[in-house]
């Protein structure tokens, strides 16, 4: 019998704004603070929660997919050596440099720091972040939902998305 | 699992193309890629081996862009075929919300295709997540080969849970969308069976009843529908390469439908922030004022938020915040150090020049050491002293200050008062 919060993990998770709103203030004021070019979340399945700083120009859709993707083959490895996963990466190049933490069990923390922040305070604040992180998340979780928090998808969303795709692919 | 986000008005779905290698499964995803509308999808990231084989998957993302306003993705995976790479082929699956199954027409190809969709099956299993309840759309690529099996056939090896299937040659494009368009339709059906309000359930069910079955490119005539459930999902909009199967013994719903054992809304896990409770998929007769909850009674008749009062997506402050951007380029232009030195340096001398002049104005002990040209500044005349009746220092002919004493004996001693300050006071000098 799988538990409430193992369900969870497993099944879709659903984030209200006010949630959003949160983790939003909290990644700002960690790129201002760590001078970092941009923090993203995202889930284990590779879906964006959560960005903030310079994204502007980035394909954050691609980055969240590359970094689970990633990120999913490391706990393979972690796996041969005994360990259940690796909670943190780091990828240091040239420029930048990008620094994994798995917050919470489903949620990954992806920060991109140019190259003039060390490594050490890299691990620091990224630590700092993800203990933040995780408390709002599980302030989520924990939350029930005000009823005007309730929000359901629009009663005409299945007919217009048949209606875009047919609009997109009909043709094709 | 589709997340949806509500603070970011995003909903996004994970689609996974499956199938032996050499399937085609990469082809399919190039094509979409090569023919889709340019807004509608990303770029397309392969990672491959140096022989072009995908090495862990490949991946793009696909816009459908705003609906219903949300705006909704769908990423678009490939898993490599190969059997030892089967490791990665779990990890692709992790979440995955609809399958694509590609198959490889070929006679020689059966045992593999067999043997993939067992994998397939196998892994799924291994996530609780049986076949049956799945989004599932078989492709039958390579329709296009000389001895390819029939359909027939394949659908009898390969279908036994009576998944919507299509003929396809995706090195021509042929069959590509049409697949597409099925899975994401399901995928939206079952995202819609949990995630609408009470009153759409409702409508789309009963909105999905009256289709008709969907064109076939193939010889096979359509399999009698025996009697159509009231709320099977709905058959593409657009004439596609669907295949019809020929009877079974199963009742289906056009032969394109899902498998007729769908997950029970009992059996699906409780999700804490679920905004509503989900309904069966098979659904009973429709049902009856009675039947519905209070909370189901109130959501029918309310209206939805009119856009302009919801909430609006949180603004990306770090994208647009210009000072944020200002010091950000400030730190990475590395020549902000040297221009904060001089702007510190230029405000404190300022400052001291300013305390310093304060300092003299309110004390005259320190101005009188000031040189005179520095005492004008303050507004000191020249400290001169005179005789009553002598003229100020000031309008004393200049020519009477460095006239030496002895000449001063040439000047008749009655005729001028003397000129020269007192003795004593060097200020005048």
């Amino acid at each position: 019998m799988v538990s409430e919060n193992e369900a969870l993990k497993y099944r879709r998770l659903v984030f209200y704004a006010a949630d959003i709103d949160q983790l939003n203030i909290t990644l700002l004021a960690f790129v201002k603070k760590a001078n970092a070019q941009c923090c993203l979340l995202i889930d284990k399945e590779g879906h964006l929660v959560a960005r903030q700083g310079f994204v502007a120009n980035l394909d954050s859709s691609t980055l969240s997919a590359l970094v689970a993707g990633s990120f999913a083959s490391t706990r393979e490895v972690a796996k041969l050596l005994g360990e259940a996963e690796f909670r943190v990466l780091f990828h240091q190049g040239k420029g930048h440099s990008i620094h994994i933490t798995l917050v919470g069990e489903r949620t990954l923390q992806v920060a991109v720091f140019p190259s003039s922040v060390k490594p050490g305070m890299i691990q620091v604040l990224s630590g700092e972040l993800a203990l933040q992180v995780d408390a709002v998340l599980a302030a989520a979780t924990a939350r029930k939902p005000a009823e005007s928090e309730q929000r359901v998808l629009g009663e005409n969303f299945t007919a217009e998305a048949k209606n875009q795709l047919d609009s997109l692919f009909g043709n094709l | 699992m589709v997340q949806i986000n509500f603070g970011q008005r995003e909903v996004s779905c994970k689609i996974v193309f499956y199938g032996p290698g050499m399937s085609g499964k990469t082809t399919n995803l190039e094509i979409i890629h090569q023919k889709a509308p340019k807004q509608a999808v990303g770029e397309m990231v392969s990672i491959a081996t140096e022989t072009d084989r995908t090495l862990y998957f490949d991946f793009m993302p696909m816009d459908l862009g705003q609906v219903a306003g949300m705006h909704t993705k769908f990423m678009l995976y490939t898993v490599p075929g190969q059997i030892y790479y089967n490791a990665t082929r779990k990890l692709v699956l992790q979440g995955v919300d609809g399958i694509i199954f590609v198959a490889d027409s070929s006679p020689e190809k059966l045992e593999e295709n067999l043997e993939s969709l067992q994998n397939l099956r196998d892994n799924l299993a291994e996530m609780g997540l049986p076949l049956e309840e799945t989004p599932l759309v078989l492709q039958y690529n390579k329709r296009d080969l000389p001895n390819a099996s029939s359909v027939a056939d394949l659908n009898a090896q390969l279908n036994p849970m009576n998944a919507p299937a299509f003929e396809a040659v995706a090195r021509e494009g042929k069959g590509v969308f049409a697949t597409l368009k099925e899975v994401s339709r399901l995928v939206i059906e079952k995202l819609n069976r949990e995630h609408a309000p009470a009153a759409n359930r409702r409508r789309t069910a009963s909105s999905l009843t009256p289709v008709k079955a969907p064109a076939t490119l193939t010889a096979t005539p359509p399999r009698p529908v025996p009697q159509a459930p009231p709320a099977r999902p709905m058959a593409p909009s657009s004439g596609g390469h669907q295949i019809a199967r020929p009877a079974a013994p199963v009742v289906q719903s056009g032969g394109h439908a899902m498998p007729p054992v769908r997950r029970p809304v009992s059996a699906a896990p409780p999700s804490a922030p679920t905004p509503l409770p989900m309904r069966p998929p098979p659904p009973p007769p429709p049902p009856t004022e009675e039947d519905l909850s209070p909370r189901e009674k109130h959501l029918a008749k309310a209206k939805p938020p009119a856009l302009r009062e919801r909430r609006e997506a949180p603004v990306d402050l770090g994208a647009t915040d210009p000072h944020l951007r200002r010091y950000q380029m400030q730190q990475r232009s590395g020549g902000s150090g040297l221009l904060k030195v001089l702007v510190t340096v230029l405000v404190g001398l300022i400052i001291a020049i300013l305390i310093l002049a304060i300092v003299l104005v309110l004390s005259p002990d320190l101005r009188e050491r000031l040189p005179p040209t520095l005492k004008r500044l303050f507004g000191d005349p020249p400290a001169v002293v005179a005789p009553p009746n002598a003229q100020p220092a000031a309008l004393a002919p200049p020519a009477a200050v460095p006239v030496p004493p002895p000449a001063a004996v040439s000047v008749p001693p009655a005729s001028t008062p003397p000129s020269t300050p007192a003795p004593g006071k060097p200020d005048g000098q």
